[in-house]
């Protein structure tokens, strides 16, 4: 279909992570100077002299004719403006509510100090931008949070010791039941936390998400021969929403399935889709569940499903309607129900216009177990079985809610907040906030070990960057810290691996440092290894090992192609690159996908889709380094491509399935033929 | 499915609304949207970029006009139309050498399609591109190109009748 092939195509038309942050940047700076016209550039156009010769027509009608000649102007030419906003004078002082907040215990806020503090904040905005103001009346005085845990199975002091500490070699973790083969599962970051993804088996059927389709595919693989046996189709698939359907991924436990994504109809949301499958082929919807906001994302801990979303409130609240300034909650598509008031929680004092949401969900039952909401929405998320820490970068759109006045946090610094949320078996509670400085990478950033949360940060200043490791305790107090690493660099990854932090960053030459975390006041750099080109990912091989995943770099720093790297870190003090394998040709971004690629040390594997259609198998010994175990090449099928970002392989038993919303193609693994192939 | 002319309608009447734009949560949302479509019109990514990049600022002097979420995208797309056009008018004025060929920044894939849309008159890949990506329907995209829905009609007729002899096979 000519439709699904365009379709296809423009996905990956898009604009680079790198340069939407750059222009974000520049958006944020112009937005700041107000609506202010750009004279330079106003008067570069030719037609400026035309222009003003109008206006100097229209400015003479307007004052000396009095015609209505604005009237009915329409704006969707969208030329460059000259429209200067005045400031619209308001007598009446608008109330922002003072709060009182008890530094490093998040606050408990109730719905009528939120929706006073969304008046407010609306007021306050409107008025800047020069809108109509109305006014509305209160003081308010905001509630100690004496009784913050409410959940009395969660407690503050449960961090989750050793039980979230880095997980070894992922793949071999699945535990194979009595007549089903030894399989791959997600590459994730924590032992026992499964994060989302678009394939998903249980070693005897195949998943398989496509996200342009809006349907899960169920094929069942049996010592590599494959049968489509289902399509589930969700149902946002009518024609209408289907392209308003974002960020879908899923989930396989205990005979569920479940599928969380954002949809957008008057305002975003987001839903989890829960399915029996514990019989595939006569699949069934359990449950449906949504929530308002955009998808941040999920955790599946046990049978239960950990799910955020970021909200921004654009309108005016209503007080008749909690919906349109509390994130609200909706089961199989009933009247959506606000977060309940004792909910709504703040951290670290700092208000904007946005909300994080966090709902958990029984997956066996479909049941929603607990709700918490708290104002400023949030970036990173990392989760261990115990805790779920989710950062925010300290905006300059937020409010200090201790001022008691309208006024922006306008000194801007780089900084993030972090929020700890202590879940146990569903229940959720707000614990501890903290805040440092710089911003982190990805959830590999984060870890906590023996009741102790380290982050790794980049700061950004005006004309350098900065890295910086920091330790916290299990109020999100620092206790220790290393600060200014590797100035005018960048972290490119983390791993943590217990009591040793490794970090790269990259400038022109890769360092890998170690850092001694064991004593968690005093953490010190055990080493920095320098070498060409940088690792994007790391990932724990076998012990004393470290895999780096990344790119290839000459002196200058150039980037010249697709690295692997193995460290051997078995001693940290003295990290080296045991053996490398460069490839120039390759072009691939699996470094920032982690759950793209496959890795087991048990079947000596590391394996990921490469652009052009093609998926690469390395194998690793400690003699000889890496070697190439295959190419695999699937445009002899027809309509069948391999598509980076779409694209995993999974084995099972010994066979290795190269899988896409296209089709699957099963290998065996021990000579990496075809043993067969299905086209969707 | 929103309608567009009520949305340019409630727009002219000044209807103030509670709605109020934000350009870098407009920029997040809808960037690669607006990218896509300087891409279908100007062929290239650093075109587009440049096209992206005026057409956001543009949005951020006229913020305030914004009404509402709909609003905000159908202007979004007006204005990319009017600046790939202004960009278009720049470009005849400056005589310039394209330094490569080669540098297309896209990726090809064996049965492509893209190329084929690429090659039609500007005008076609455009409703080619917002009725079968953005899935828009005729009567939205006359009234955001600001045309009759017969043209729109004739223009994907006339897009499709190429496409269907450059790309043989096709099912469309």
């Amino acid at each position: 279909m000519f439709k699904d092939k365009f379709n296809e195509e423009m996905q990956n038309i898009k604009v680079t992570a790198e340069r939407k942050a750059k222009l974000l940047d520049g958006i944020k700076v112009e937005q700041e100077r107000g609506s202010s016209v750009n004279f330079k550039n106003f008067i570069e156009k030719r037609w400026f002299a035309a222009v003003a010769a109008v206006l100097v027509m229209v400015i003479v009608s307007v004052t000396v004719l009095n015609l209505p000649i604005f009237v009915g102007q329409d704006d969707m030419t969208a030329e460059t403006g000259s429209e200067n906003s005045s400031e619209v004078d308001t007598d009446e002082e608008i109330k922002f509510p003072t709060i009182a907040h008890q530094k490093g215990i998040p606050a408990r806020v109730s719905y009528s100090q939120v929706y006073q503090l969304f008046s407010a904040i609306y007021q306050t905005e409107n008025k800047k931008y020069s809108y109509k103001n109305d006014t509305s009346e209160g003081e308010m005085v905001w509630e100690e949070s004496d009784d913050v845990i409410a959940d009395g199975e969660a407690l503050p002091g449960g961090m989750g010791g050793d039980t979230g500490s880095v997980k070894g070699d992922v793949n071999t973790t699945a535990k194979p039941t009595d007549n089903v083969e030894d399989f791959s599962t997600t590459n994730t970051q924590v032992e026992e936390v499964d994060e989302a993804d678009i394939v998903k088996t249980d070693g005897k059927y195949i998943y398989i998400l496509n996200k342009n389709a809006c349907t899960v595919k169920i094929v069942s693989a049996n010592k590599g021969k494959i049968k489509n046996l289902l399509t589930i189709f969700l149902s946002e698939n009518d024609g209408v929403n289907q392209k308003y359907f974002y960020n879908a991924e899923m989930y396989l436990t205990s005979g569920r399935l479940v599928i969380v994504y954002e949809y957008y109809t008057n305002k975003s949301y987001t839903k989890a889709k829960i399915y029996d499958v514990s019989n595939p082929e006569k699949s069934v919807i359990v449950r449906e569940v949504s929530q308002s906001g955009s998808y941040l994302s999920s955790r599946v801990i046990g049978d239960k499903l950990y799910m955020f979303t970021n909200e921004y409130i654009y309108a005016k609240p209503n007080e008749n309607d909690k919906c349109s300034y509390v994130p609200c909650v909706s089961v199989d598509g009933d009247a959506p129900t606000p977060i309940d008031d004792s909910n709504i929680y703040m951290f670290d004092g700092e208000v904007n216009r946005s909300y994080l949401t966090a709902i958990s969900v029984d997956t066996v039952t479909g049941n929603i177990i607990d709700s918490k909401t708290a104002l400023g929405g949030g970036s990173q998320l990392y989760a261990n079985t115990k805790s779920i820490y989710v950062t925010a970068d300290r905006s300059s759109y937020s409010y200090a809610a201790e001022a008691g006045t309208p006024e922006l946090l306008t000194k801007y610094e780089h900084a993030t907040r972090i929020m700890r949320f202590a879940i146990n078996s569903g229940k959720i509670a707000a614990v501890s906030e903290g805040v440092v400085a710089g911003s982190p990478l990805n959830q590999f950033s984060m870890d906590e070990y023996k009741n102790h949360f380290r982050i790794v940060t980049t700061r950004y200043d005006t004309y350098t960057t900065t890295n910086a490791v920091y330790i916290l305790d299990e109020n999100l107090k620092q206790v220790g810290a290393i600060e200014n690493i590797a100035k005018d660099e960048r972290v490119y990854s983390v791993r943590f691996m217990g009591d040793t932090g490794y970090f790269v960053t990259f400038r022109e030459t890769d360092p890998l440092f170690a850092v001694d975390l064991k004593d968690p006041k005093n953490p010190k750099i055990l080493s920095a290894l320098k070498i060409p080109g940088f690792s994007n990912y790391l990932h724990p091989w076998d012990n004393g090992l470290l895999l780096g995943i990344g790119q290839e770099a000459n002196e200058q720093g150039r980037i010249e192609g697709f690295k692997l790297s193995m460290f051997d870190v078995s001693n940290p003090e003295n990290v080296s690159e045991k053996h490398k394998k460069a490839e120039a040709y390759i072009d691939t971004s699996i470094g920032t996908q982690h759950k793209a690629v496959l890795i087991s040390k048990g079947k000596n594997l590391i394996a990921f889709p490469v652009k052009g259609a093609k998926y690469y198998v390395y194998g690793y010994s400690a003699e000889n380094g890496f070697e190439q175990k295959a190419v695999l090449d699937a445009q002899s099928i027809e309509g069948m491509y391999y598509y980076t970002d779409c694209t995993r392989g999974i084995y099972i038993g010994d066979f290795l399935y190269v899988c896409n919303y296209n089709g699957i193609i099963s290998y065996s693994l021990n000579d990496f033929k075809e043993v067969d192939n299905i086209v969707f | 499915m929103f309608i567009f002319s009520t949305v340019l309608s409630a727009e002219k009447d000044g209807i103030d609304s509670a709605y109020k734009a934000d350009a870098a949560l407009a920029f997040e949302k809808h960037c690669d949207t607006v990218f896509r479509l300087a891409f279908i019109r100007t062929g290239n990514k650093a075109d587009a970029d440049d096209v992206m990049s005026d057409v956001f600022l543009r949005l951020i002097r006229n913020i305030h006009k914004i009404k509402s979420e709909e609003h905000l995208k159908a202007w979004l797309i007006r204005a990319t139309i009017n600046c790939s056009n202004s960009f278009f008018k720049r470009q005849k004025r400056i005589n310039y050498v394209r330094i490569t060929e080669a540098d297309e920044g896209y990726e090809m894939k064996e049965n492509s399609v893209l190329p084929a849309v690429l090659n039609l008159p500007v005008h076609q890949k455009t409703v080619i591109h917002m009725h079968y990506f953005e899935g828009y329907s005729v009567e939205e995209i006359a009234a955001l190109c600001g045309v009759a829905t017969g043209t729109v009609k004739s223009r994907l007729a006339r897009a499709r009748d190429v496409l269907k002899n450059t790309l043989k096979g096709e099912i469309f």
